[in-house]
């Protein structure tokens, strides 16, 4: 098996990750976010993730799945808090999915979204590819 | 370039439409459902075995073990990475382009 370990790495790059799917639904997410980990354990930086589409369910501050199962939001915001990633849900794809009934008033949208998760627009998706060496998009159907 | 596959090709006509897509010396990794594509005798098992000569192709192993797929029901062209070796393929092959259903 090629592993990590017996890559001798190159160089450290940055990785801009977008995910398209929900947790629970798809494994999209969880794809991501063990990607993270394993990037930032091999020296590189996530600078960014963008949550588009659906994917925006994988930042909503209710999520509250049973004990014995996997926290998928929560463990956006624990790697968040831990390694200073920023993790940004596309205001948009929110609003199409009726999470607030007041679509100008941001701060109430900010106030849906878990800790360590931001509202903002694709712009921000945009400069994180412009910015990054590698950009990943996971979530499709499969 | 490294293309990542999440779904496994139902049918002969959906693996010559990506497989058609990629370039000599490209990386092809399945992941997810993906991996399922890689079975010996799945539905496009035979187009998959003829792009080996072309590109490079993975599977992963932690949804390999998900899906209860041991290496011995691989196809041979086949090879298996961790996570750290998915990323370092994104290192080393990119840009990434991910191919959804």
């Amino acid at each position: 098996m090629r592993g990590g370990m017996v890559f001798q790495r190159v160089k450290q790059l940055k990785f801009a990750l977008q995910v398209n799917s929900a947790p629970y639904s798809s494994q999209g997410s969880e794809t991501a976010y063990r990607f993270a980990k394993a990037a930032m354990q091999l020296g590189h930086e996530v600078d960014r993730v963008f949550f588009y589409f659906d994917g925006v369910y994988n930042a909503l501050g209710y999520s509250a799945p049973p004990e014995d199962e996997k926290n998928v939001v929560g463990l956006w915001t624990t790697l968040a808090a831990q390694k200073k990633i920023d993790l940004v849900v596309c205001v948009s794809a929110v609003q199409r999915r009726g999470w607030a009934h007041n679509e100008s008033d941001n701060d109430s949208l900010q106030g849906l979204v878990a800790k360590g998760f931001r509202i903002s627009g694709l712009g921000q998706w945009v400069d994180a590819a412009i910015k990054a060496d590698r950009t990943l998009t996971f979530g499709g159907d499969s | 370039m490294l293309h990542l596959v999440n779904f496994p090709f139902s049918e002969a006509e959906a693996a010559k439409r990506i497989l058609s897509r990629m370039a000599p010396k490209d990386v092809l990794l399945f992941i997810e459902n993906g991996v399922c594509a890689v079975e010996r005798g799945a539905p496009a098992a035979c187009e998959i075995d003829s792009f080996a000569e072309v590109v490079e192709i993975y599977a992963l192993l932690p949804d390999l073990k998900t899906r209860g797929i041991g290496a011995a029901s691989l196809l041979q062209c086949v090879q298996i990475i961790d996570y750290p070796g998915f990323v370092t393929l994104a290192v080393e092959n990119g840009p990434v382009q991910s191919w959804f259903r």
